[in-house]
């Protein structure tokens, strides 16, 4: 029994070495036309050196977003400022007024 | 850059040297295109898938991380996701045409036995054709690209186990289908 399983392993063993033998003539390997490897390698190198330039803009563009934010924050900060001056002078005056018109009111009655 | 390791190679690229990148296309090209060749069965479409893969490699090469994975087994992976996807696009699969089969297979002293050679070859090639997407992948790594099972396993995301049973698997199949032809 054992002799028969032996005898039938080493026969596909036998038929795989030939089979394989067949697949290694037919499964060549084929070389890349020169031309094309060295198109696409130019491609490549072009496309890399595009993408660099573009990631040099953004990082410009970035510097140029945050100068604006800031001036734009500046610009906020000063017309608050400006409110709030503007809203203290209105009190001072109203108050003023009042005065006034207060002292008008008593020397009026007396 | 003969004398700089692959490691080195692949940092300066992923800082997006270009030379660098240059120099690790040089090394793979050859074999990624033999890949997608025998995957496709011609000319044409493995040029355009093999730049695909390079072009997608060079995008996303600053996001490779060795985890074990040499950056061959990377760029196999990518070529096999854009020849899985390149035949649900075509639907069906493609005869290899008689020009490109005959590819660099004739070797000119004797005819006839180039002509038989090559029927012998046409008749194979048809079988392997036949076989499931996952098996002509193990016998291109193995036959055309000479890996070991260790290697292809890598690849092919298996243990070398895996891979050494579904090469014998792969064998007794492709056999029965080819006397049977």
């Amino acid at each position: 029994m054992k002799r028969a399983v032996k005898s039938v392993l080493k026969d596909t063993s036998q038929d795989f070495s030939e089979f394989e033998s067949r697949l290694e003539s037919a499964l060549k390997p084929v070389s890349p036309p020169d031309q094309f490897v060295r198109e696409l390698r130019q491609k490549l190198l072009s496309q890399m050196e595009e993408g660099k330039r573009g990631k040099k803009l953004s990082t410009k563009n970035l510097y140029l977003l945050i100068l604006t934010g800031l001036l734009s924050l500046v610009l906020v900060i000063a017309t608050a400022l400006r409110l709030i001056v503007s809203l203290l002078l209105g009190l001072k005056l109203f108050s003023r007024i009042r005065n006034s018109r207060d002292k008008k009111q008593a020397d009026q009655s007396t | 850059m003969p004398e700089q390791s692959e490691d080195a190679i692949l940092c300066q690229a992923a800082q997006g040297d270009g030379e660098a990148f240059g120099a690790l296309y040089e090394r793979y090209v050859g074999r990624i295109y033999n890949y997608i060749y025998y995957r496709t069965g011609n000319a044409s479409d493995a040029e355009d898938l093999t730049a695909r893969v390079f072009y997608r490699a060079m995008r996303h090469i600053g996001n490779y991380r060795d985890r074990g994975l040499p950056l061959s087994a990377w760029l196999y992976r990518i070529a096999h996701n854009l020849v899985a996807n390149w035949h649900r696009d075509n639907s069906r699969r493609k005869e290899i045409p008689l020009e490109d089969s005959m590819q660099g297979h004739f070797t000119g002293s004797h005819p006839e036995t180039d002509l038989l050679q090559w029927e012998e070859r046409e008749r194979l090639m048809r079988v392997i054709y036949k076989l499931s997407s996952e098996r002509q992948q193990l016998l291109i790594l193995k036959f055309v690209e000479h890996l070991s099972n260790a290697e292809i396993g890598q690849i092919m995301g298996r243990s070398e186990g895996a891979v050494k049973s579904l090469y014998h698997r792969t064998l007794l199949a492709l056999r029965d289908e080819y006397e049977n032809l």
